[in-house]
């Protein structure tokens, strides 16, 4: 009996010994000393044109390889030699402590950090389709007004989409990509888990239904999910669906260096850590490694979208990396009440920048691929609120072929239905096409008024203000009031049922500092000092 | 009649009294509160300190003195509540308060040596009902953002028994029985005196985000000695199972 206690206390003892193996690296360089590169052998010819149309130059030091030379010297002390990042300057490597504490002792290495494993936190299980879903294919994209750009039969043709995902399994097969497939616009494929570009095997279809809500055009149900039927698309393999990722982030920034040495426009990330890997005051933009890669993305010209995340129903609700990096397009996902949806992750993020953008339908009719061979299923996520602003963005880019990254990012704010009410669940709302195809603004009459009193103030609906128009057909009025600082101090949404639906009493308030109270109902807009 | 006329209306009364809400007044769907603070919250799982309840489900494994042998369906089964005090991003306290019971199934054969009946029964069982506690150290390992991650923990636990029962079940023919015959009889005895009602030992867990697998073992002796008279073999003193988490964030 002692022997056998013995055994499993030594056992549990052991475990440390288990955890302090080889570890995954980030070794960072000094410099890019020796390094040789050729923009016109490298770049495609989307790549290099996108870098003209910002003005940046081909020969931009961030896109030099990493020092040949360097990475010979550190081979010799590590296990195994990973991705080499142009834009980090650093190579992956698994190393134990000990070889990497020989690293760390090179001239040439700026820094070491621990390479961090998560879970790619997707959406939740698809349903079955039934014939009642079907439906649903329709707010997708009406929601955003989507059928005014097929109206003008745009469809987001001669721009490039790059889909970082978990797998694309039944892609190829699916009847609603044979359009997609016909016209050879699946440009290029790479799947980072294995090394090459078979991509159609991995046993998931989260890719696949992400793919649908932009390209998405099913035959047998003649229904469009998605506005980019007519783009060129990138397909990447940068996870697995489930489980701790080892090298995550490698297979991560690799995708997206990928995504621009090959001319993408837009890149979409449907998934990625959560607060697995990160505490929600540092999901900030800048602490998470992959918030780095997309920010270099976006400096390269390329507009990235990215999903909010489903994190509406835990203790913290932040937004997930890259959702709340600066200059990334976060998107969350709207439920079918006309607000937020309830798994949607929200703002702000820890520096209360306004993250997210805009928000997009999150219950979709999407196409699928199982094991029981289902070809269709309507699910839920912001990983499906993504690709239909990142196929509305392609829309935009054919519409205005002089439009960045950054531009387009504007335009889809200005677009929004709330704008320019914002707040941190909805954003700026839910673009609409029809904003581009307007002959003029058309004048909203106003719906309601501010009566200030001595205790507060109260919102008086105007005679009319109940009729209902807009593709938003419900009767919901987004209010918040604003600090001194430009942050969001409280936020609501009320189904309006009276004629004065909100009293703010200036009591309630003494504790804040709020000084601007903005109100959306129904397209019309108003602020008030408070 | 009137009755019932009365009745209606105060059901209908009621029906329109819940209805104005919705004729004349607005419903919030979406309130929102932003911590404009900028304070780290110091509750979550791996924050400054961290509750969650457990269920531990273990086996007694039959390794014992011979006199004292037990079977396959002795087992532990405990409620707990457990508080995680984080010291620094691998270290902790972990400090668990409870309910635990253990149930001996005793082997019946010609060497069992235990206080009580001498004999042999058709089933025997010693159950003990505990409140108990531990203390842990916890060494956590890797990077990681708001979970448990992966751990081992080392301590010690002590158990109060404030219930302890013996119980024994005969089956024997008898003739006069107006019960086919047969006859069982059950024998429970509590407020045992040679039951040891405060138990201490060592335990250790390695685990995960949802549970872990543990281990306890007694260091003193469950059964009391009869000095001079007996000096009784012990029971098992090793518990191995698994601990679930209920966590709720």
């Amino acid at each position: 009996m002692r022997r056998f206690t013995l055994i499993l206390f030594i056992l549990i003892f052991l475990t440390p010994g288990f955890a302090a193996g080889s570890k995954v690296w980030w070794v960072y360089f000094s410099d890019k000393k020796g390094s040789s590169f050729d923009p016109y052998m490298f770049f495609s010819e989307g790549a290099i044109a996108r870098r003209e149309k910002i003005g940046l130059s081909l020969y931009d030091v961030s896109d030099f390889p990493v020092s040949p030379s360097y990475l010979n010297q550190v081979s010799a002390f590590v296990d195994t030699m990973g991705y080499a990042s142009r834009w980090m300057n650093a190579v992956s490597v698994v190393a134990s402590e000990e070889e990497i504490a020989l690293v760390r002792a090179l001239s040439f290495v700026a820094d070491v950090q621990l390479q961090l494993g998560f879970d790619w936190a997707v959406t939740s299980a698809a349903q079955d389709a039934t014939d009642s879903d079907e439906t649903l294919s329709l707010p997708q994209i009406s929601r955003m007004q989507g059928d005014s750009f097929a109206y003008h039969h745009i469809t987001g043709k001669g721009i490039t989409i790059a889909i970082l995902d978990a797998g694309f399994w039944g892609t190829n097969t699916h009847e609603s990509f044979t359009q997609l497939f016909y016209e050879n616009r699946i440009t290029h494929t790479r799947n980072f888990l294995h090394g090459d570009s078979i991509i159609y095997d991995e046993k998931s279809d989260h890719g696949t239904m992400v793919l649908s809500c932009m390209a998405g055009a099913g035959i047998v149900h003649a229904k469009k999910m998605g506005m980019a039927t007519g783009a060129n698309f990138m397909l990447g393999i940068i996870s697995k669906e489930y489980g701790n990722q080892y090298r995550a982030e490698e297979r991560y920034i690799a995708g997206v260096e990928w995504a621009d040495q090959y001319g993408a426009n837009i890149i979409n990330i449907s998934g990625g850590p959560n607060e697995n890997s990160y505490f929600a005051e540092d999901m900030d933009g800048k602490t998470p490694v992959i918030s780095f890669a997309c920010k270099m993305a976006a400096r390269k010209g390329i507009l990235v979208v990215a999903a909010a995340g489903n994190n509406g129903d835990h203790l913290e609700r932040q937004l997930l990396p890259p959702a709340e990096t600066d200059s990334v397009l976060s998107v969350t996902a709207m439920g079918d009440s006309g607000y937020v949806a309830n798994y949607s992750s929200v703002g702000p993020p820890p520096d209360f920048r306004r993250k997210p953008d805009i928000c997009a339908p999150g219950s979709v009719f999407v196409a699928a691929h199982d094991r029981r061979g289902d070809e269709y299923a309507d699910s839920d996520g912001t990983s499906f609120s993504a690709p239909l602003v990142a196929g509305f963005a392609a829309c935009l880019m054919e519409l205005y072929p002089d439009i960045t990254a950054m531009g387009t990012i504007d335009s889809l704010h200005k677009c929004a239905h709330l704008y320019p009410y914002y707040d941190y669940a909805h954003g700026y709302g839910v673009p609409q096409a029809g904003y581009f195809f307007r002959s003029e603004n058309s004048n909203v009459e106003a719906a309601f008024t501010f009566n200030r009193s001595e205790i507060g103030i109260t919102i008086q609906m105007n005679r009319g203000a109940d009729t209902l128009t807009g593709s938003i057909n419900t009767r919901l009025m987004f209010w918040n009031l604003t600090d001194s600082t430009g942050r969001i101090v409280e936020y609501n949404v009320i189904e309006v049922n009276s004629p004065n639906p909100v009293q703010v009493n200036f009591a309630d308030y003494e504790h804040h500092e709020a000084y601007k109270m903005c109100v959306w109902y129904n397209g019309y807009y108003a602020e008030t000092d408070f | 009649m009137v009755i019932m006329q009365k009745l209606i209306f105060r059901i209908l009364f009621a029906v329109c009294i819940l209805q104005s809400e919705h004729l004349i007044g607005q419903r919030v769907v979406f309130h929102e509160e932003p911590d404009t603070t900028g304070e780290v919250p110091t509750y979550g799982r791996n924050r400054a300190v961290y509750t969650h309840q457990l269920m531990k489900l273990g086996v007694i494994p039959a390794i014992c003195e011979n006199g004292a042998q037990t079977n396959f369906w002795s087992t532990s089964v405990s409620y707990e509540l457990r508080t995680k005090a984080k010291f620094c991003s691998w270290n902790a306290a972990i400090l668990d308060f409870g309910y635990r019971c253990d149930r001996f199934v005793i082997n019946q054969n010609q060497n069992k040596l235990l206080p009580g009946y001498f004999g042999n029964h058709k089933r025997e069982r010693l159950s003990t009902h505990n409140l108990s506690f531990s203390l842990c150290d916890r060494f956590n390992f890797g990077r990681r953002g708001n979970i448990l991650g992966i751990y081992t923990d080392i301590g010690f636990y002590g158990d109060f028994a404030f219930r302890v029962t013996h119980l024994y079940v005969d089956e024997f023919y008898d003739s006069n029985s107006p019960v086919a015959g047969h006859t069982k009889t059950v024998v429970s005895n509590n407020r045992l005196k040679y039951i040891n009602r405060m138990n201490f030992g060592l335990t250790a867990r390695v685990g995960w985000e949802w549970g872990s697998f543990y281990a306890m073992y007694r260091i003193n002796d469950l059964v009391l000695d009869n000095p001079p008279l007996t000096e009784y073999p012990d029971l098992p003193k090793l518990v191995i199972g698994i601990e679930m988490y209920g966590i709720t964030d």
